[in-house]
Parts: C-alpha cells; structure tokens; sequence
C-alpha cells in the first residue's frame, strides 16, 4: 500500500506577512484575552491639478484620527474622479463623495457591509444621473477598514491596490471598453491575445456613477483580512496609468506615508514638462498598530 | 447533502488544438473535477488528456473499502494504465498532466502528477496548493526563483513526472484533514491560467464573486490582459462549497 504524503501541501503562510498578534499562526501560550488586537491605519493623500484647467478628482478620509468611531464603524478612504470631457465633472466626483459619507453615518457595522457599501454607490448614481441627466458623472473607489478587514466598492477606472509584503496587487477591474471586450472573448471561450481587437476608445469607460443604469459596482462580497505591514492605494487613473507598478511598488515602500506621497509626486512630474497630466489623486492607508 | 457550485473552462488559447481536457462528476455525496493538460511536444497530446478524464470520470465510485485518498491515488493509477495502453496501441508518445479534486464524506482530497495544480480556499485565506513536478518548481523551491517567477522561468516546461510513460508518474495525494464547510471553494487549473494569475489574485477574485462562474471570469479577465500573442491552451475549473 502506497504511502499517503501531504508533502504536496504548500502553505502559503510559509512566506507571508507577519499575522495580527493573536492570530493562532503565531500565538504563544494562552492569550490574556480572546479580542484580536486591531490595527491602527497611518493616512496620507497627493493631489496635483496635472496640466487640467481644474480639479475634478474629489475625496475624503472619515474616522482617519482613529477614537471610538473609527473603533466602532470603521474608517473610510474614497475617492472619484469626474469624467472629464463631460459636463460637471467636479460636481459629480464631490457629489459621489458626499453621498457615501452622509450613507456611512448610518451603516450598521454589524450588518451586511457590502450590501450597504453598494446601496450608497447605487444611490449616488442615481443622484448624479438627476443632477446630470446622464451627460456626466465620475469614477468610485470606497474602501472601508473594519475589524481588521477591508471592504470596497468600485466602478469606472480609478484603482485599488495592496501592496503586501513587497508585491503589488490590483484589487479592483476597470469598467472600459477593452475589459468589455475581454469579457466577451472569455464567452466565446477564445482567450488569447489575438481574440480581442483593440480600438482608440479602448479606455473609455462603460459604467460609471451617473450613467442612470443602477447596475451594481464591483465589490468585496467577502471581507479581506488585513495584517500588520499592509499598505492599501486608491488612486485616479493619474496616477495608475502615468505610473508603473515598479514606481508604485518602490513608493510605497518608502518609511512614512508622507514619503510615499513625495515619491508617487515624483514619478507623476519629474520629466513630465511639456506633456500632458491629468488630475491625480492617491490615498494611502498603511496597517498598523 | 454537499452541494456545489462550479464552472468548467477551458480553451485552446492562441494554440490551433486545445490538447486541455477538464470535467466533473458526481461521488457519493460529493464530486470529483479534474484537469489535464496533454503535453506538446507529444504527439496527441489532447488524446491523451481526454483519456485520463474520461477514465477517472468512469472509474468506479469509492464504496469505502479503501479510505478516499487511496481511491483517488488508485483511480489516476488506473487511467495512467489506460493511457499507457492506448499509447501501445497507437504507437504514439502521449502524455498529461492531471489535477484531481474530490470532496466525499465531508473531505476534500486532491492529487495531482505534472504541473496542473489544485487551490484550496478556507475561511477567506488559502489553505493550500498542490506542488508542481516540475524542474521551475524545484528552482523555487531551493530558493534560486521567486514564487512568481516559475511560470516565466526557462525550465518552467521540464516536468518531472507525467502520465503516459512507463515511470516518473506516481500522483501526490492530500487532504483538507477537516471538514469541508460552506463556503470553501477550490480551483483546479493547467499552467495555462496560474503562469498568469498569482495565488493571491486566485483568493482576491473569490472574495468579490457570487458565483464560481463570475469567479473565473474575474480570473479571466486578469489573464486577458496579461497573455502573449501565442499563449498556451487553458483550463480552469472554480468551485464553490454552498
């Protein structure tokens, strides 16, 4: 009889990051207490005009300085960005912010989180839609901490990422052209680079907050675990498309979160006389305790 | 009563002939998914992966006599044997990998031979992955690679074991070692998709899905846009414990 191994089994905690305090990877003897030792969030932001005549990125932290709230309800980033090249560009991306904070005063924390992110998504587009009659609108990335988790919704083009022990990941797709295409390629079971035929609109967007259709943005139906070390960037296309996931991966590595601002602001401008910017914004919530 | 909620991908990619094979089937309150990937450079190659799951999805349902694990090892046995035959028979070189999942009794048991692997998911974290045969796993493994190297390094083609040949074809076998609870979930996929998508992103996916089917389109669209011009045939198989 053959024996049965389980050397196949790799763990991935293996190489991992350090796991809150009482977690049971690294927990020593019997804890004082069975509560999970929560994290705190260090915050920063960067914003630039670029070479716009305005700002219509927008954003906002709530419950940032920590203190009861954010212990009880969480702490929130958000961020939206007003489509350019339509009308009320800014009012929409100010409108969109607005509305998730008035919403978040009134979540429950203990009920379905993503349920409710997504009824304030779903209620600022319908707002803005009103406000706009369909001709404008904006981007939305929201993320809220909790308990040691994170939630988020999402829709345009803006970006989510975590950067986790040195790698990045992009947590959230891109609601455009080109990502409609490759879903439609992935229905037709033709997955290669040559199944999808790109176009100069390939980067306009398909869904937005304003486009009146209600559809729900994308979102976390399960919270993510976060752990000491974490670092987590929203930012607006002018800083994902005008930045490379190495200069991202290298300012965020950067000490503070103020450091990794100056360097995001680096990248974006040094060399980049003469050529076109777009607005940009980055908010950075780095994990710790 | 388990129940599941899967979806079943695969493609030839931007390859004339799709030499991947995948499928499921029902086990005694449970399923079993698998994935081959029939190696190029192999004459019938998609042969010899259709074989394989054609031959375990045949096999006779474990009935207990042998604990689950032992059912599985010896029902890939069986199918390299058959593969072995048709090979003899044929006078052809064939050859497959092959990643097993079957969740029985309340467990989860996979294996698998070859470079396709099997993902485990619990409680929001991943639980486990099954070890590549394959001269870039071992370059990770000694620490000469990176994790997310293997899929770009030189030797990530040289497997070191395989079904179809006469040796270097034995399967490793493992178990969740607990009960399989609702909302577990797995992916079984051929170095087509995770030469792309990182473990982490597998898990990331998940936690934004309703369903295994908007699971891996999630997973599909990360490869969309990341793949060359020539990429390889594609498998991905998604399961969700309900």
């Amino acid at each position: 009889m053959s024996q049965i191994i389980n050397q196949n089994i790799l763990r991935v905690s293996d190489n991992t990051v350090v796991r809150p305090e009482n977690s049971a990877a690294v927990r020593k003897g019997v804890p004082e207490s069975n509560e999970p030792r929560m994290l705190r969030y260090q915050v920063a932001n960067l914003q630039g005009i670029g070479t716009c005549p305005r700002q219509e990125d927008s954003f906002a932290f709530v419950n940032a300085l920590g203190g009861e709230q954010a212990v009880r309800n969480g702490m929130m980033a958000i961020l939206a960005d007003g489509m350019g090249g339509m009308s009320g560009g800014k009012e929409a991306s100010e409108t969109a912010i607005s509305t998730i904070k008035t919403d978040f005063q009134d979540y429950d924390p203990n009920g379905n989180i993503p349920d409710q992110l997504a009824a304030s998504a779903v209620r600022a587009d319908k707002i803005i839609y009103d406000m706009l009659g369909g001709n404008g609108g904006c981007t939305l990335a929201a993320c809220l901490f909790l308990r040691n988790k994170m939630y988020f919704v999402s829709e345009g083009d803006s970006f989510i990422y975590l950067l986790r022990n040195g790698r990045l990941f992009r947590l959230n797709h891109e609601f455009n052209i080109v990502h409609e295409s490759y879903l439609e390629a992935i229905h037709n079971r033709t997955v290669s680079a040559k199944s999808v035929v790109h176009r100069p609109d390939d980067e306009a967007l398909t869904h937005f907050i304003g486009d009146g259709s209600g559809a729900a943005p994308e979102r976390l139906v399960r919270p993510m675990d976060l752990y000491v070390g974490d670092i987590v960037m929203l930012c607006s296309d002018g800083v994902g498309d005008f930045v490379t996931e190495n200069q991202v991966i290298e300012a965020l590595g950067k000490k503070s979160t103020d450091e990794m601002c100056a360097e995001l602001d680096r990248c974006i401008n040094e060399g980049a006389e003469g050529k076109y910017r777009d607005n940009y914004t980055a908010l950075i919530v780095k994990c710790t305790y | 009563m388990m129940r599941f909620d899967s979806f079943i991908f695969t493609s030839a990619g931007g390859r004339e002939v799709n030499e991947d094979h995948a499928g499921s089937g029902k086990l005694p309150d449970g399923e079993i998914f698998i994935v081959a990937d029939g190696l190029g450079g192999h004459t019938c190659g998609d042969v010899a992966s259709d074989c394989i799951v054609r031959s375990m999805l045949e096999a006779p349902q474990p009935d207990g006599s042998v604990p689950p694990e032992k059912w599985l090892e010896d029902t890939i046995n069986a199918a390299n044997a058959k593969l072995a035959e048709l090979r003899a028979a044929q006078n052809k070189s064939m050859k497959s990998t092959v990643a097993a999942l079957a969740v029985t009794g309340g467990r989860a048991y996979w294996a698998n031979v070859g470079d396709s692997r099997v993902y485990y998911f619990h409680r929001n974290d991943i639980e486990a992955i099954t070890e590549d045969h394959s001269v870039a796993f071992k370059k990770f493994r000694s620490g000469e690679i990176s994790r997310d190297m293997i899929g770009k390094d030189e030797d990530q083609s040289g497997l070191l074991r395989s079904l179809g040949g006469n040796d270097r074809n034995t399967p490793d076998v493992g178990c969740s070692g607990h009960a399989v609870e609702s909302g577990d979930a797995f992916v079984l996929c051929s170095d087509g998709v995770w030469e792309y998508v990182r473990d982490e992103e597998f898990l990331i996916d998940l936690l934004k899905s309703s369903s295994a089917a908007e699971w891996a389109d999630y997973v599909l669209m990360r490869l969309m846009e990341r793949l060359p011009s020539n990429n390889d045939n594609l498998s991905l198989i998604t399961v969700r414990v309900l």
